[in-house]
C-alpha cells in the first residue's frame, strides 16, 4: 500500500501530475467515510474531501515521509473538517479536543451478562453497524480511524494531535458502549422472540 | 474470583498488553468462562466493526478533484489564434505552393530533358485530371486553364503537394506537439 502510494507521489513529483489521480481513487473511500463521520453531512464531507485533496497536492513537493501518505492526508482531512465544523458555530457543537475523561468505567468487568448470540450472524452485523452510528460524536473519528483506516494508537495520535491517553479512553470507551448498547439490542430482540413463542 | 477489567479484556483482543500483563491474562483466561466469552465477543465486535461499510462519494469524484486540482483557463481570441496558428500556416504553404506551382507549370519541367514521371505520379495525375476535367465540365469556368496543363505538370505538382503536405503533418505530430508538450510539463 505504503509502496504503491510512494511510487504514485514520485510520478507527480518528477512531473506526471495526472497521476494524482490515482491517489485520489485509492484514498478517496476511507477518507470519505472519515469526513463523513465527522460532518455528518454527506455534501459537507465531499467538499472537504476535495478541499483536503487539492491542499494534499499543493503541498506534496513538502512531504517528507516522516509517517506513511495515509497519516499525513488523514491529518489535513482531519483539520479541514475540523475547521468546516469550527466554523458551523454553535449549532453543531462537536469537540474533538483532548479533555479529562475518566478512566475508572473501564477498569471494572462488564457487570451485563452476555446474552446468546449466534455470532458472525448478518443480524449482529446490522445490529452492530447500526449502534456504531449512535456512538457519540467526539468517539466517532478515533473508531473510524482504528477500525476503517485500520491504523494504530500512534498512528491516531498524528492524525488527530490528541494525546495518547485520550486516544486509548475514547477508543475502550466507544467500545465498551458499543458492546453494551449490542448486548442490550440483542437481549431485547430475544426476549420479544421468546414472548412470541409464548403467545 | 477477580475478573478481567473492561480495558484489560480490550487491551488483550487488540494484544496491547505488555509481556507480563499478557501472561497473566492467558492464565485467568484458561480457568475463567466468563472472561474468556468476553473476549471472543470483543474480538467478534472488532471483526465486524472492521467491516463496517465505508462512505462512497458520488460518481467521478477523482476527476472533479482533478479538474480543481488544474482548472481549465477560458481561451481567448488571441490564444484560440495562437493554439492553431501551426494549422493556418500549414494551409497557407499548401496553398501558396499549389497556387505557384499552378500558375507556372513551367518551372517545374526540366529545360535539358523530357520529364520522366514514375507510374505512381502518373497515376496520381491521370487521376486528378480526371476529376479536375470533369468538374471544368461541369463548371465551364477558370478551371479550364488546370485542364490546360499537361500531364507531366500535373503530376508534379501533385507529388510537390503531397510531399509538402507530408512534411508537414511530420513536423506537426513528431516536433511541434513534442516541444509544447514538454512545455507544458514545466
Amino acid at each position: 500500500m505504503q509502496d504503491q502510494d510512494f511510487a504514485i507521489i514520485q510520478r507527480v513529483i518528477g512531473g506526471e501530475k495526472k497521476a494524482y489521480a490515482e491517489l485520489v481513487d485509492r484514498h478517496k473511500e476511507k477518507a470519505m467515510t472519515l469526513a463523513f463521520k465527522m460532518l455528518k453531512n454527506r455534501e459537507d464531507a465531499e467538499e472537504a474531501l476535495q478541499d483536503a485533496f487539492i491542499r494534499a497536492f499543493n503541498a506534496l513537493p513538502r512531504f517528507e515521509w516522516k509517517s506513511s501518505f495515509s497519516t499525513w492526508f488523514y491529518r489535513i482531512v482531519f483539520n479541514v473538517c475540523a475547521s468546516a465544523l469550527s466554523k458551523r458555530g454553535n449549532d453543531h457543537p462537536v469537540s474533538f479536543q483532548a479533555n479529562d475523561e475518566e478512566e475508572t468505567a473501564l477498569e471494572v468487568a462488564s457487570q451485563e451478562p452476555l446474552p446468546d448470540i449466534a455470532l458472525e450472524s448478518s443480524e449482529l452485523s446490522t445490529i452492530v453497524f447500526e449502534e456504531i452510528e449512535k456512538l457519540p460524536e467526539a468517539y466517532g473519528p478515533t473508531f473510524t480511524l482504528f477500525f476503517v483506516q485500520d491504523m494504530t494508537y500512534e498512528e491516531i495520535v498524528q492524525v488527530t494531535g490528541l494525546p495518547l491517553g485520550t486516544v486509548k479512553t475514547r477508543l475502550f470507551r466507544a467500545r465498551a458502549l458499543l458492546r453494551d448498547a449490542v448486548v442490550k439490542r440483542i437481549g431485547s430482540s430475544q426476549e420479544g422472540t421468546r414472548q412470541e413463542k409464548v403467545a | 474470583m477477580i475478573h478481567l477489567t473492561t480495558k484489560q479484556v480490550l487491551q488483550f483482543v487488540d494484544g496491547t498488553l505488555d509481556y507480563a500483563s499478557q501472561a497473566q491474562c492467558t492464565n485467568h483466561l484458561a480457568v475463567c468462562a466468563q472472561c474468556r466469552s468476553e473476549v471472543e465477543f470483543q474480538k467478534t465486535l472488532a471483526k465486524v466493526s472492521r467491516r463496517q461499510p465505508t462512505v462512497q462519494p458520488s460518481g467521478q469524484f477523482a476527476s472533479r478533484v482533478m479538474g480543481r486540482v488544474f482548472p481549465q483557463k477560458r481561451k481567448t481570441v488571441a490564444s484560440t489564434i495562437l493554439d492553431n496558428l501551426g494549422n493556418v500556416f500549414a494551409m497557407f504553404v499548401v496553398l501558396t505552393v499549389v497556387g505557384y506551382a499552378i500558375a507556372n507549370p513551367s518551372l517545374f519541367t526540366p529545360q535539358d530533358r523530357p520529364a520522366q514521371p514514375s507510374v505512381l505520379s502518373q497515376t496520381i495525375a491521370a487521376t486528378y485530371g480526371k476529376i479536375v476535367q470533369s468538374f471544368a465540365e461541369r463548371t465551364k469556368d477558370a478551371t479550364q486553364t488546370v485542364v490546360s496543363t499537361s500531364t507531366n505538370d500535373s503530376s508534379r505538382v501533385i507529388s510537390m503537394t503531397i510531399m509538402t503536405l507530408l512534411i508537414l503533418i511530420v513536423l506537426d505530430q513528431f516536433v511541434l506537439k513534442r516541444y509544447t508538450g514538454m512545455k507544458m510539463k514545466h
